[in-house]
């Protein structure tokens, strides 16, 4: 199970830099909670929106230090994330640590909740 | 004929944990943690179990903490992710950690009680204002 979540969260780091927002769509859970570095909370389709923004391209995602611990129907994935996008222009770099929850209903698994912090 | 109370819920477990927080009860939390606990602190380290629940004995001493504004999403009755503003009056080692935090909290219920899988705690800044009319 700790590969599975492994995969699927390597894909939606792939869906998102390569703009695949079908993949998106069905790998995140509709009531996912996504809470950016300043502890925003936004939901799916307001995080895959930004993401589809014209002047929005994420150039970068390399995670490292990569832990998953999985459960009977939950995976946590933690990752050490350094991030590079474009926005309007502007090349924006982070690093961040990232929380990662799935779940699954036997049928398929979604990401239902992620939380990045900062790294100074 | 007496109705039987509901069984305790992952809200329950975290309004627990936080109380066994803001008491500084290292043996309390014990109970509340899932084996494989990970703890991510406001700056991004990651503490183990083992060193979350150690914390009190290097200098972590808690005068409030709650967690507010929860936000629960339970999936399937064995997964529960809540959400919500960790308001704490800390300090560690001297210094002042008080604030307002931004918490997301994994439980999962492996046999009959649910336990804490994960806390990752971050910074919450004010929204920005809305525009002067």
């Amino acid at each position: 199970m700790q590969d599975t979540v492994h995969a699927l969260q390597d894909q939606v780091n792939a869906a998102l830099l390569g703009g695949d927002w079908e993949t998106l769509n069905g790998l995140i859970a509709p009531d996912a909670r996504i809470i950016g570095p300043k502890g925003f909370i936004i939901d799916r389709d307001t995080w895959i929106g930004v993401h589809k923004e014209s002047g929005y391209q994420q150039v970068r995602l390399e995670p490292t230090e990569t832990e998953t611990h999985a459960y009977d129907n939950a995976g946590i994935r933690f990752d050490l994330v350094d991030s590079e996008c474009r926005y309007k222009g502007e090349t924006i770099t982070g690093r961040f640590r990232v929380c990662q929850v799935w779940v699954t209903d036997h049928q398929r698994w979604q990401l239902a909740a992620v939380q990045y912090t900062s790294l100074a | 004929m007496t109705a039987a109370a509901n069984p305790p819920d992952a809200l329950d477990l975290v309004q627990r944990w936080a109380a066994a927080e803001a008491r500084n009860d290292a043996d309390l939390l014990d109970a509340f943690l899932a084996d494989d606990f990970v703890g991510v602190g406001p700056l991004g380290f990651v503490l183990t179990r083992d060193q979350w629940l150690v914390r009190f004995r290097n200098g972590l001493i808690n005068r409030a903490f709650a967690v507010e504004e929860p936000q629960v999403h339970e999936h399937g009755g064995t997964t529960a992710i809540v959400v919500g503003v960790l308001a704490q009056e800390t300090s560690f080692q001297g210094g002042d950690n008080s604030g307002r935090f931004r918490v997301t909290l994994a439980a999962v219920r492996p046999v009959d009680r649910w336990l804490l899988a994960s806390v990752h705690i971050g910074p919450l800044q004010n929204p920005p204002a809305p525009p002067s009319p």
